[in-house]
C-alpha cells in the first residue's frame, strides 16, 4: 500500500511475476502503474506492506534492487547536453564499470538498439523514438535480468511504437523478466504472458490477455444512419441484436449505439436491420470500453463482490 | 568514485552555462572591484579577506544550484534516482563542482587582489587555505540544500537571499563595530561569519567577531550537520 496523506496511490495490489515473464500493468492515467514500478525498482517506498525482488527488499535494500533493475522512465530523462555516448558512459560508470568497460557496454548496448550511428550525437537533438531506445539502452546496460518500461511507447508515431514493441518482445526472448506498465490495452496484449488492470490503485484483474480480453471485449459501437427511422425501431434492435450480447442500447436521432461483446456480427445485424428499414448507413464508429466500462464489467463478472476502490481516498 | 563520475558528468554538462558564469564569476570579480574603491574606507585586513569570501560563497553556491536545477527540469534527476546511488553520493557529487569552482575563483581573487594592492598578505598560509577549503565546502552544502529542497525557480530567490544576507549580515563586509548592536549577533547564524574570520586570520594575523580556532570547530560541526541533513533530506524528497 502507498498512501500520501489520505489519499492512497496503491491499495491491496499483490502480484508476482515470474522470471522470464513479460507481465503487462494496464490502466488510466492516475491508476498507480508508475508509483508500481518506482515502488518495484526502489524509489518510492510504501507505506505499508512488502516487496520483493529475486528475494530482496527494495525498501531495505534499494542499492541491490537497482542492480537487478533496468528502468525506463514514462519521460525522455537521460542527460541532454550530453552525446548519446556520454550518457551510456556516465550510466555504465555509476554501475561500477571501468572506463574501458563502460565504453565497451556502451558501444554494444547502443548497437544492439540500432543506435550504432548515433553514438555522438546530443540526447537532446533526437527524435522521440530514438530517445526511447537510448533510454532502454541505459535500462541494459548493466545487464540487468529485470526491465522495468514504464508506457515504453507513449508519445511515439505508430511506426516507432511497432518497431519498440518489437525490440521489447525480443529482449523478452533473450530470457529478460519485464514489467511493462501501459494504458494501451491492445500493447499489453500483444506482447504480455500476462497482465493486470489496475484502477485508482486497486487491482481490478489479473490474467492472461485471453482472460482480460474478455474482461476487455465490450466496445462502444455508434452507427450514423439519414432518414426517419420507424417509432418500432427501439423494439425491432433490442430483439434483432439481443442474442449478440448488446447492452444499453440508445436511439437518438441519426445514431444507434449500444455495447457488444459480439462486435462484429452484432453491428453487421444492426447495419441489415437500418437498412431494412429503409434508412442509409453513413458511417460507423467503434469505441473500446472506458476504464469505467472495464471496472463495471468485472464487478458484474464478479457478481457485485469486487472490492469498489472508492475513488483511491483513504476513509 | 560514483561522485566524481557525476562531477564529471556536470562539468561537460553545466558548468560553464552563462547563470553559472555570470554568478561564479563575473560577479564576484565586479564585487571586488568596487570592494577595491572602499579599501581606505574599511582598512585592508577588511576588505580583502571579505573580497575572497565573496567569491568563495558566489562561487562555490552557483554550481549545484545550475545542475540541480537543470536536472529537475530535464527529469534527469529522476533518472538519477533508479542509479545505484545513495544520498551521500549524491551530496557528494553535486558539492563538488561548487568546491573546486570555489577555490578556484579564490585563486582569481588573489591574483586580483595582488593586481589592486600590488601585494598579497598572507602570514598563516595554512588558516586561509582551511578558510577556503572550508569555506568553499560549507557555501556548496548551502546551495545543494536549496537546489534540491526547492523548485528550480523558488530556489534561485531563495539562494539569493541567504547570500545576500550572509554578504551584509554574515560578518563578510562591514565589521562588527559598523554593525548596529541589535543586528550584530545576526553575524554568528551565518557560516560566512566563520570563513571570513579564519581567512582573515591565515591572511593577516587578526580576527574581529571570532576568533579563528572556534570559527574552525563551528565550520566542522556546520559542514558535518549541512552534508547529514542534505542527505537525509535528499533521499526524503526523491524517494517518497
Amino acid at each position: 500500500m502507498k498512501r500520501y496523506g489520505d489519499t492512497y496511490a496503491l491499495k491491496g495490489l499483490s502480484f508476482t511475476v515470474a522470471r522470464g515473464e513479460v507481465y503487462g500493468l494496464l490502466g488510466p492515467n492516475g491508476a498507480g502503474k508508475t508509483t508500481t514500478l518506482r515502488a518495484i525498482a526502489g524509489a518510492l517506498r510504501p507505506t505499508r506492506g512488502r516487496i520483493l525482488v529475486e528475494g530482496v527488499d527494495p525498501a531495505r535494500e534499494p542499492l541491490r534492487v537497482k542492480r537487478l533493475v533496468g528502468v525506463v522512465p514514462e519521460l525522455p530523462s537521460l542527460f541532454p547536453e550530453l552525446t548519446v555516448r556520454d550518457n551510456l558512459e556516465f550510466i555504465a560508470g555509476i554501475y561500477g564499470f571501468s572506463r574501458s568497460e563502460a565504453r565497451r557496454r556502451a558501444r554494444e548496448t547502443a548497437e544492439a538498439l540500432g543506435l550504432g550511428d548515433y553514438l555522438g550525437v546530443r540526447y537532446g537533438r533526437l527524435s522521440k523514438g530514438l530517445k526511447r531506445r537510448v533510454d532502454i539502452a541505459a535500462a541494459l546496460i548493466h545487464d540487468p535480468p529485470i526491465l522495468l518500461l514504464d508506457e515504453p511507447t507513449s508519445g511515439l508515431d505508430v511506426i516507432a511504437a511497432s518497431r519498440l514493441r518489437e525490440r521489447i518482445a525480443a529482449l523478452a526472448r533473450q530470457g529478460k523478466t519485464v514489467v511493462l506498465s501501459s494504458h494501451y490495452i491492445e500493447e499489453v496484449m500483444a506482447l504480455a504472458d500476462r497482465a493486470l488492470i489496475l484502477y485508482r490503485g486497486s487491482k481490478i484483474v489479473e490474467g492472461t490477455p485471453a482472460m482480460l480480453r474478455r474482461v476487455l471485449s465490450k466496445k462502444r459501437v455508434t452507427i450514423y444512419y439519414t432518414g426517419e427511422p420507424p417509432q418500432s425501431l427501439s423494439v425491432e434492435a433490442r430483439e434483432a441484436l439481443g442474442a449478440y450480447g448488446v447492452e444499453d442500447l440508445k436511439i437518438e436521432r441519426g445514431a444507434l449505439s449500444f455495447k457488444a461483446s459480439r462486435t462484429v456480427e452484432a453491428l453487421e445485424a444492426s447495419i441489415r436491420l437500418l437498412r431494412e428499414r429503409g434508412l442509409r448507413v453513413v458511417d460507423v464508429e467503434v469505441l473500446p470500453p472506458s476504464w469505467d466500462d472495464v471496472f463495471k464489467a468485472h464487478i458484474e463478472a464478479a457478481g457485485g463482490r469486487a472490492a469498489c476502490p472508492c475513488g483511491g481516498r483513504a476513509g | 568514485m560514483r561522485a566524481l563520475r557525476i562531477f564529471a558528468k556536470d562539468l561537460r554538462a553545466y558548468y560553464l552555462k552563462a547563470p553559472v558564469l555570470s554568478w561564479g564569476i563575473l560577479f564576484p570579480v565586479t564585487v571586488m572591484a568596487l570592494m577595491s574603491l572602499n579599501m581606505r574606507m574599511f582598512g585592508e585586513s577588511r576588505v580583502v579577506p571579505a573580497m575572497f569570501s565573496i567569491t568563495l560563497l558566489f562561487a562555490s553556491s552557483s554550481m549545484a544550484q545550475v545542475a540541480i536545477s537543470f536536472e529537475k527540469l530535464s527529469g534527469a534527476l529522476a533518472r538519477i534516482l533508479y542509479l545505484p546511488l545513495t544520498g551521500a553520493d549524491l551530496v557528494l557529487a553535486k558539492s563538488l563542482g561548487g568546491i573546486a569552482y570555489g577555490i578556484g575563483g579564490a585563486g582569481v581573487a588573489a591574483l586580483v587582489s595582488y593586481i589592486v594592492a600590488g601585494h598579497l598578505v598572507m602570514i598563516r598560509p595554512l588558516y586561509f587555505i582551511l578558510g577556503v577549503v572550508l569555506g568553499a565546502v560549507v557555501y556548496s552544502l548551502i546551495s545543494v540544500l536549496i537546489a534540491f529542497y526547492y523548485d528550480p525557480v523558488h530556489a534561485v530567490a531563495v539562494l539569493n537571499i541567504v547570500r545576500f544576507s550572509m554578504v551584509f549580515l554574515g560578518g563578510i563586509l562591514f565589521p562588527k563595530a559598523f554593525m548596529p548592536p541589535r543586528l550584530a549577533w545576526l553575524a554568528y547564524l551565518f557560516p560566512s561569519v566563520y570563513v571570513t574570520e579564519v581567512i582573515r586570520f591565515g591572511m593577516y594575523n587578526t580576527w574581529d567577531y571570532i576568533d579563528p580556532y572556534t570559527s574552525l570547530i563551528v565550520l566542522a560541526i556546520a559542514i558535518a550537520a549541512l552534508a547529514y541533513a542534505s542527505a537525509r533530506i535528499i533521499i526524503r524528497i526523491l524517494t517518497p
